[in-house]
């Protein structure tokens, strides 16, 4: 029997990092300063790669490293001291594009490499070619259907990633460089603007080309079925919340599967939690059949924002029941509220009586990054989150 | 350095006064280039002996399509092909696994920016890069210093943007409950230049909207390039036949590069030269 599959979260900062841990995460994968097609994530210096890996490991978790921009002439000279240090800081895995480098890590070092989703890798005869070459782990394209990843998985025998939730492109990774000619930016090394998301006029009419975004949480049986090895979650650009939410569901989800437990009430009930962080619609895109009309947006705006979240819990007094928190948005005295805990917790609770730093009683909860306090029964550990209680989640 | 030329017409005849060098598609395997089924290959290389033949299988390859891949591979290596542009490498697998002698062309499409990439394939038996339209000539000079492959440079016609396996017009249009009457649009957003959008049963893929008049890099890539490609798609045949001629020229010397860069423009209106002189940055913080 394969082990349980990984759940695989982004980060991209320390704090990220040790939240996805907290919250679930098997393995989280971050970007260094440079070589990440994030570069505008504030990402990870060596030292706190170290400080990262030290903190995954001792939680029995891993960490891989983003090395998968689509390098150019300049971008060559640093890479290979770089490369050294990041396998010296104690790196699990490297994510990796471009076969010169997978082929140099694999001469040179004793890491596992996985081949980027960038390479956009579709299938069996390309993955084994991949095999050949002494590439661990496969982050497949975003347009391979489930049906041809487990005859992938069947008829190589390597390891499969795949995203499962986040944003989507709307093209093959690798194969757009919309924003090199819109705004100059190489999307191949980092620095997309999305221009995907961007407001055409077609014959003066308007036109999108904006996809959705994935949620497979629905499927996650049907992944682990097919042998898949590690599910992923896209966005090293998003929130701790946000991370902190997606990780704790799909975290349920997947226990429940392993467990026996997987229901119907559980996807719904995940999936309402899904929605809360959600700023788009989704749908699982090409795994369960081809893309068509209803994966994309037509015109307008259709991001909303959201003001769920409320609240990150830095202290629990065991003794006295205080929980003290750092505001993130309003609420008040009287509001109900959900905590979730990183250990799987949630916890309803109506808000009596709200205490400022001074332990004088507030009304309202309305500065950010206030330091606030509220007495509670239930042990609320460092890192827990508060957000609006609705729909029974 | 040859001219290489994308078909837009099956009519060969009108392009031999000025290059025997043509790329075009296999049939349900290449998304840019104009489409032959194997037989008519066949027939074109038996009815032109005297050209040399590049062919395109660039499309995103999926298992499905592996069985009739291989066949078409096993057939043309008994064809006498100066080239097989691939993007996939399934290719490379199957070419392996068949013991098949094809010309490889790496044609990363817009992975192709640097010369350890260019000696990685070069070491696996690739004999061509068809380089990204997307680095400048100096990167392309230096490949060309750091690397044994033989390269190949887009110069003229509209430039691949991005390919996607949606159909993204097809959705459009029934979404509006209206009718595809064609297989390309011009799309455009915030005033600034228009791009082609194109649909076929592959996908559908974003061209640049300006012509590349890539007079000057041609000029200066004499010596770095194996062939320069032109690019008929989209464009008028009379027009591109006309500035093909001046390319033709060129290289043979007979014009100077400003009246040939002049010609150009005063044929097609442009004088973009696209990323040939213009670097791409990739951190916010770069443009400060």
């Amino acid at each position: 029997m394969r082990n349980k599959i990984e759940l695989l979260s982004p980060a991209g900062d320390l704090e990220r990092l040790k939240i996805a841990c907290l919250y679930g995460a098997d393995a989280v994968y971050i970007g260094g300063k440079d070589y990440s097609l994030r570069a505008n994530a504030n990402n990870f210096s060596i030292d706190e790669i170290k400080e990262a890996c030290i903190f995954a490991h001792n939680l029995g978790k891993k960490v891989y490293l983003t090395l998968n921009i689509v390098f150019h002439n300049e971008d060559i000279s640093g890479v290979y001291d770089y490369i050294k240090d990041v396998v010296d800081a104690g790196i699990d895995a490297f994510i990796v594009s471009d076969l010169f480098i997978v082929k140099y890590i694999k001469d040179n070092f004793n890491v596992e490499v996985h081949l980027s989703t960038q390479a956009s890798t579709t299938n069996v005869e390309s993955v084994k070619y991949l095999k050949e070459e002494g590439i661990d782990r496969v982050v497949l394209a975003r347009e391979v259907g489930i049906k041809d990843i487990k005859r992938i998985i069947d008829e190589t025998g390597i390891d499969i990633e795949v995203f499962i939730h986040g944003a989507m492109c709307t093209f093959y990774s690798g194969r757009c460089v919309l924003s090199n000619y819109f705004t100059n930016r190489d999307s191949n090394r980092g620095g997309c603007a999305q221009v995907c998301r961007f407001n055409f006029l077609i014959e003066d009419k308007p036109f999108s080309m904006a996809v959705k975004d994935l949620n497979a949480s629905y499927i996650i049986k049907d992944m682990i079925e097919a042998g898949i090895r590690s599910l992923k979650i896209e966005g090293r650009m998003r929130s701790p919340y946000y991370l902190a939410t997606v990780i704790s569901s799909y975290r349920k989800i997947i226990d429940a599967y392993y467990d026996g437990t997987l229901n119907d009430a559980i996807l719904k009930e995940e999936n309402k939690i899904l929605s809360r962080v959600s700023n788009r619609d989704n749908s699982t895109h090409f795994f369960t059949k081809e893309a068509d009309l209803s994966d994309q947006y037509y015109s307008g705006r259709w991001e909303v924002s959201n003001q769920d979240y409320l609240g990150f819990v830095i202290n629990y007094n065991k003794e006295t029941k205080l929980c003290t928190f750092s505001q993130r948005n309003y609420f008040s005295v009287g509001d109900t509220i959900l905590i979730f805990t990183p250990d799987g917790r949630r916890i309803k609770y109506n808000v009596e009586k709200l205490y400022n730093e001074n332990m004088e009683e507030v009304e309202k909860a309305n500065h950010a990054e206030e330091i606030l306090s509220f007495y509670i029964k239930e042990d609320i550990p460092f890192g827990s989150m508060m957000r609006r209680y609705e729909d029974n989640v | 350095m040859r001219v290489l030329v994308g078909l837009n017409k099956k009519n060969i005849l009108d392009y031999l006064d000025y290059t025997n060098s043509f790329i075009i598609g296999l049939k349900d395997f290449s998304i840019n280039y104009l489409e032959y089924s194997l037989e008519e290959i066949k027939e074109l290389i038996k009815s032109y002996p005297e050209i040399e033949l590049f062919i395109s299988l660039n499309k995103n390859i999926f298992n499905d399509d592996l069985s009739d891949l291989e066949k078409n591979l096993i057939e043309l290596d008994k064809l006498n092909l100066k080239g097989v542009f691939f993007y996939d490498l399934s290719i490379l697998s199957l070419c392996k696994k068949n013991n098949l002698k094809l010309p490889l062309v790496w044609s990363g499409e817009h992975l192709t920016t640097n010369y350890n990439t260019c000696n990685y394939y070069y070491d696996k038996g690739c004999q061509y890069a068809y380089l990204s339209s997307d680095i400048t000539l100096s990167e392309m000079k230096e490949i060309k210093e750091k690397s044994q492959i033989k390269l190949i440079a887009f110069v003229f016609g509209y430039p691949e943007v991005s390919f996607s396996k949606r159909k993204l017009l097809t959705n459009y249009f029934l979404h509006n409950n209206e009718v595809k009457e064609k297989d390309w649009y011009s799309i455009s957003s915030d005033n600034q230049n228009s791009y082609f959008i194109k649909e076929s049963p592959l996908g559908t893929r974003i061209l640049y909207g300006n012509i590349m008049n890539g007079i000057k890099p041609f000029n200066e890539l004499r010596n770095t390039l194996d062939y320069a490609l032109l690019n008929e798609e989209l464009m008028e045949h009379d027009l591109f036949i006309k500035c093909l001629a001046v390319y033709k020229d060129l290289l043979d010397n007979k014009i100077d590069v400003e009246s040939a860069n002049n010609k150009i423009y005063e044929l097609t209106n442009s004088d973009d030269t696209v990323f040939y002189y213009k670097k791409t940055i990739y951190k916010v913080k770069d443009e400060k």
